[in-house]
């Protein structure tokens, strides 16, 4: 079994899952980021966790821009295509209240239809605002 | 003469360890749940614990953090025993000041022995000379063969059991998949989960180490549901009905061949964005699976008809060549006819199976996965690849 008492996990969960005292986290209940999934994809390593995020900006900030030109264009397909990829990926990390934004557009992509996709990719860039500030919290407020 | 305390809800492996601990020459006594445990602690001052993580009461973990903070306490050893696929779980462990952490899935009573032997010393003191300890004192073969035959008899006791074990596991499994409310459906994921937990340690000790291993992988995953109810949903349901049913073809296996480890194989993973690579490498980790990913399908593609796969998976919206696209293109390799693949489809796509029939996929699991089910749905496909007779 591949664990041992030097486990690289150096990261306190219990400071990890405190709540967030950043004043633009959104008033919500529902926190932007399920933490736990993160952690177990990473076995909680901090070195891992900012790898990861680093990755998950750089591909989204690249994808919001696609998707904001694709909207702009009305090109209904490339909306449901690049936020069907950002919605796996953003799922897959546990970014819970971007997935559902994301998913709009994608399913008003997929109908051919953008009805109010500008408002909504609008949100969306919100709330990736808001993913990068509540992430900036937690992590620092994890480290030593 | 040494004192050990084992603290294991499961009867049959406590009895077996507690046989052989006693055999050897250790003082042993039992509890069969986490605050009995910890009250022996206290009466019984044992040289050592071995301590199973999952106990009725209170947890392993939380066992571990109460000795830990009596004075009395601080440097006992503490053996652990737990589920690998519990990854977080065993992190735990180690945190609240467990010595050893040994997974159930292929710990032998003479395994056990012997870590009990390095971790907590002989049965008697060192006062005695080596040699008269229980065991030491006879030649090896002798010892070997001894062990030998005690493995084998458990084993046969256990097989002999697994045809009523499955019947139960399939009374649960039905009762679960036909649960109307969430309470009644988490109290029959409960009842699942305890009963693969004892076939997982079953298994373990008997060294049937492909059926502990599924069981192990399971019962992580149907943990997983207990306590986040809100990832009960279709594919994780027929991730659970799928490791049942597999349980049984690996229960009529345990007859047929003593071959008992987990052969090696080799996975394809297809999907163009990175972090579900990630989360899908990360998943087949968990089982000790290797894989090659790849983002682009005409890449997969020419990988897969230079080379022999055991499980595939497919994302299905990829630019350029969807998942099932190459799906039905590996169809036509002579290499991958009866290749397993796995579809990796949204939740709400999960229902429309007929693409990927028509594909030739074997299977689907819905994105956002949880990476343990990943991990119980490949451990299905290669286990049953590398077992089943060729067709």
């Amino acid at each position: 079994m591949n664990t041992n008492s030097n486990a690289k996990n150096e990261m306190n969960p219990a400071a990890q899952t405190a709540p967030s005292n950043n004043p633009s986290a959104p008033a919500d209940d529902v926190v932007p980021v399920e933490m736990e999934r993160l952690n177990e994809l990473t076995e909680g390593d901090a070195d891992s966790i900012r790898e990861l995020i680093d990755m998950f900006y750089k591909q989204t900030t690249q994808q919001l821009e696609q998707l904001g030109v694709a909207v702009r264009a009305n090109k209904a397909d490339d909306v449901r295509r690049v936020a069907h990829s950002c919605a796996g990926a953003s799922a897959t990390l546990g970014m819970v209240r971007f997935v559902p934004l994301l998913r709009d557009l994608e399913k008003q992509g997929a109908s051919g239809t953008l009805t109010n996709a500008a408002q909504v990719y609008e949100e969306a860039v919100r709330e990736f605002k808001l993913i990068q500030n509540y992430l900036a919290t937690r992590l620092n407020s994890a480290t030593p | 003469m040494k004192k050990i305390l084992i603290i294991e809800d499961d009867q049959i492996v406590s009895n077996v360890y507690r046989n052989k601990l006693a055999v050897e020459g250790y003082e042993v006594e039992v509890a069969l749940d986490g605050e009995t445990g910890l009250k022996l602690t206290r009466s019984f001052q044992p040289d050592g614990i071995v301590l199973d993580l999952m106990l009725p009461k209170m947890s392993g973990v939380d066992v571990i953090k109460e000795i830990r903070g009596e004075n009395d306490f601080t440097k006992l050893p503490i053996i652990v025993f737990s589920n690998t696929y519990l990854t977080n779980l065993v992190q735990d462990a180690w945190k609240a000041g467990a010595t050893k952490c040994v997974s159930k899935i292929n710990c032998s009573p003479k395994d056990l022995l012997d870590l009990v032997r390095r971790t907590i010393g002989d049965p008697v003191a060192p006062v005695r000379p080596k040699a008269e300890s229980a065991s030491a004192g006879k030649p090896s073969a002798y010892v070997s063969e001894a062990d030998a035959e005690f493995q084998a008899e458990l084993r046969k006791t256990l097989i002999a059991s697994l045809p009523g074990t499955l019947a139960v596991l399939r009374t649960s499994l039905k009762s679960l998949v036909k649960s109307e409310t969430e309470v009644v459906r988490l109290k029959h994921i409960h009842e699942l989960y305890r009963r693969i937990h004892a076939v997982n340690g079953n298994a373990g000790i008997a060294g049937l180490v492909p059926i502990a291993h599924m069981a192990a992988a399971l019962e992580a995953l149907l943990k997983e549901l207990y306590e986040n109810p809100k990832n009960i949903n279709a594919s994780t349901l027929r991730t659970i009905a799928a490791a049942v049913d597999f349980l049984g073809f690996l229960f009529e296996r345990s007859t047929q061949s003593d071959k008992q480890e987990i052969p090696p194989a080799s996975i394809l993973v297809v999907d163009d964005e990175a972090i579900s690579r990630r989360a899908i490498i990360y998943a087949l980790e968990k089982a000790q699976l290797q894989s090659i990913s790849v983002e682009d399908p005409n890449d997969a593609f020419k990988l897969l008809s230079e080379n022999q796969f055991d499980l595939v998976f497919l994302d299905v919206d990829m630019p350029g060549m969807n998942g099932y696209e190459l799906c039905t293109k590996l169809r036509n390799l002579p290499l991958h006819r009866k290749t397993p693949v796995v579809f990796i489809t949204g939740l709400g796509d999960f229902d429309n199976r007929t693409s990927s029939m028509m594909a030739g996929g074997n299977d689907f699991i819905a994105k956002p996965f949880l990476f343990i089910e990943l991990t119980v749905k490949a451990l299905i496909h290669v286990l049953r690849g590398k077992l089943q007779p060729a067709r």
